[in-house]
């Protein structure tokens, strides 16, 4: 494990998932910046790939792995932790496969596996999922701690289908208290206003993410996560932000002495 | 139909079955042939591949309901007409869902042909083209190009388009045209056993004339019911009310996916350029379908919020072997349409996306003249 700094703490296991109702929202950006900003902070860290068809996490972070999600398919005494790849950020990559039909193939109980195996080695699993309710997705929403979905306000029929999102996750009680509702890419040029969509959705939006094109395109052209490479970029500022906040809800809740659901 | 169809006389009674054949034949038009086996034996029918069967109700019992749902699904293209000697005013009405039409024996040529006109318009063209259109990840753009595409065939034709949305992910053909359907693919594949084409046509709501739709599936329960194999039912028995059938899938390969596509004459492998691994993915997918003994002449690729250049064209159809089509980048019209349950071809008649829209539904029309 390439993190070394917390080793001798105990490990946090926890799931961080990022979901969404929509495609191209930033569930890839966001998870790997998230991957890359944790380890920076010294916790160990793997980011898991559950977009089994077409994963972009290698993709966007210029890896080749070896081994990925399909070899849970393949051998049930297999161990997850022993199939990440490590990155030179600081974190581990379970990726998915590179070969579609492989891809395929992977079953919900070989995505709850791995995870579990991640879960009791790494502090933080974060895990990049393909667009909706897809039977892999459900398996690793079961395993979740807390769910981040980006969205991006563009045109009325992708705002209804947030809206029926929420309502299925409702429907499937998951606790409203660990979903986090992202802006991502605000600001950008929509005929849309965000308190239209708040009020559509009877929710708030937690956090914002300005819309940074050229950002994104040098961070996936470099193959770095944003966080690290550009320190002064507001988008990276925001990401960094959005953790600084979460992880001080849960120094907060653990000084209170109250086991609640971050702790579960 | 063409002149002299093969029609098959399935009628329990021996005397009524010579005499119905007789009659039939006797028009010259047609070629009618007795059939005699009972409900063991009917995938002999199957081989006869009849253009019309005649089904005696009361051979079909108990349960006609079953034997109506074999033939279909083995014959999706056979127009079935139901006879009896009786018809009670209940019975009738059942039976008029289940049936092309219906006929009460013996009946002279002139009913016969009468019935048989009224089947026929149900389904205005014998042959139907369905275009599903496949996409490795979503927002891709093909919800957008499918309505407006249809809307360009339907225009260019004078014929009939259908558009399936068979989304299992989140289905938004209702909020793209903002309309609020009576029935969507739930119930048509709840109730599609019992259906015939001209009852199933009901289901489908119209957005403009020629144009209609039968919208997604509202929640995940309802999802479940959209399997391979009910789709594929659908999209057979749809064949028989358009001339078109364009259907939108979830992203990605799934058993329903890959069954629609199967389902199709063509596939259009559509993706977005965004600059990063759409084309990869694009190409991994491909992969996929070399697959298929026939992909060279049913598979091409769309490629959306891409400048339309022939000369990129060309070095794109080259790196993927097969034909490709650009659509431009249009963000806004597209937007204000779907916001507005709105064409985009509509708002924004001379825009570079309606000419290529145009362009693309010219070049489908073309092929099958
Ligand atoms: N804040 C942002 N500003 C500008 N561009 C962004 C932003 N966030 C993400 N993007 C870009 O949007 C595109 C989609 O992002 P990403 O691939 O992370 O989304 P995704 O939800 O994982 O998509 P998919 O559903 O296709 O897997 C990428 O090109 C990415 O670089
Ligand atoms: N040619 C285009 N140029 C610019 N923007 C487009 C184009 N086609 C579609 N869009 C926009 O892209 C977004 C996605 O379009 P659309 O819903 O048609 O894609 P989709 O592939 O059906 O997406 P989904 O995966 O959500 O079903 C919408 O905001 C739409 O307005
Ligand atoms: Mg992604
Ligand atoms: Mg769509």
């Amino acid at each position: 494990m390439s993190n070394q700094r917390r080793r001798n703490e105990k490990i946090i296991n926890q799931v961080l998932t990022f979901f969404s109702t929509a495609s191209a929202t930033g569930k890839t950006t966001l998870a790997i910046n998230f991957a890359a900003d944790l380890a920076e902070r010294g916790y160990r860290v793997c980011l898991a790939d559950c977009d089994m068809q077409f994963g972009d996490v290698a993709n966007c972070l210029g890896l080749e792995p070896e081994t990925s999600f399909y070899q849970m398919y393949e051998d049930d005494e297999v161990n997850a932790a022993n199939l990440v790849e490590e990155t030179p950020w600081g974190f581990d990559v379970l990726a998915a496969p590179s070969e579609l039909d492989e891809g395929y193939l992977i079953t919900e109980s070989n995505t709850t596996r791995a995870i579990n195996h991640l879960r009791a080695n790494y502090d933080y699993v974060v895990v990049d999922t393909c667009t909706g309710f897809s039977p892999i997705t459900m398996a690793v929403l079961e395993q979740t701690d807390i769910l981040f979905i980006p969205c991006v306000v563009d045109f009325i029929p992708s705002i209804k289908n947030l809206k029926q999102g929420l309502d299925n996750l409702q429907k499937m009680q998951f606790d409203a208290n660990r979903v986090r509702l992202i802006l991502n890419r605000n600001k950008a040029d929509t005929q849309i206003s965000t308190k239209d969509v708040e009020g559509l959705l009877g929710k708030g939006f937690q956090y914002f993410i300005h819309n940074d094109y050229a950002g994104m395109m040098e961070s996936i052209k470099k193959a770095q996560p944003i966080v690290l490479f550009q320190k002064e970029n507001k988008v990276a500022d925001e990401i960094s932000n959005i953790i600084a906040v979460e992880l001080g809800d849960k120094e907060a809740e653990k000084s209170n002495g109250i086991f609640s659901w971050l702790w579960k | 139909m063409a002149q002299r169809d093969k029609i098959l006389v399935w009628v329990a009674n021996i005397d009524m079955r010579i005499h119905l054949v007789n009659v039939i034949n006797r028009s010259g038009n047609y070629e009618a042939i007795e059939y005699r086996a009972g409900v063991e034996g009917m995938e002999a029918i199957y081989t006869q591949k009849p253009q019309l069967l005649l089904l005696d109700v009361d051979y079909a019992l108990p349960d006609p309901e079953k034997v109506i749902q074999q033939v279909r699904n083995n014959l999706s293209g056979t127009y079935i007409i139901g006879l009896s000697s009786r018809w009670d005013e209940r019975k009738r009405h059942q039976m008029e869902e289940m049936f092309d039409g219906v006929l009460t024996m013996p009946f002279d040529i002139d009913s016969f042909e009468r019935v048989l006109e009224e089947a026929k318009k149900v389904s205005v063209s014998s042959t139907c083209e369905v275009l599903t259109f496949f996409a490795p990840k979503g927002k891709s753009g093909r919800t957008t190009l499918i309505v407006n595409l249809a809307l360009n065939l339907a225009r260019l034709t004078g014929e009939k388009v259908g558009i399936i949305d068979a989304e299992t992910t989140f289905a938004d053909m209702d909020a793209f045209l903002n309309i609020n359907p009576q029935s969507t693919i739930v119930e048509a594949l709840r109730d599609l056993s019992l259906l015939a084409p001209s009852t199933l046509a009901k289901y489908y709501e119209e957005v403009v004339p020629n144009v209609q739709v039968l919208c997604g599936a509202k929640n995940a329960q309802q999802v479940n019911l959209i399997t391979a194999e009910a789709l594929t039912d659908l999209i057979a028995m749809s064949r028989r009310c358009f001339r078109y059938i364009l259907v939108d899938l979830a992203p990605g390969f799934s058993p329903v996916t890959m069954a629609a596509c199967e389902a199709a004459d063509k596939v259009y492998l559509t993706t977005m350029s965004g600059g990063t691994f759409e084309l990869k993915h694009l190409k991994r997918s491909l992969d996929i379908f070399h697959a298929m003994d026939d992909w060279q002449s049913r598979v091409e690729c769309v490629i959306t919020r891409i400048t339309p250049e022939v000369r990129q064209r060309t070095i794109l159809e080259d790196e993927l072997g097969c034909p490709v089509t650009l659509i431009p980048n249009e963000y806004h019209l597209c937007a204000q349409a779907a916001n507005n349950g709105r064409m985009a071809t509509d708002i924004g008649p001379k825009a570079a996306l309606t000419q290529q829209i145009d362009l693309m539904a010219k070049a489908i029309v073309e092929k099958n003249r």
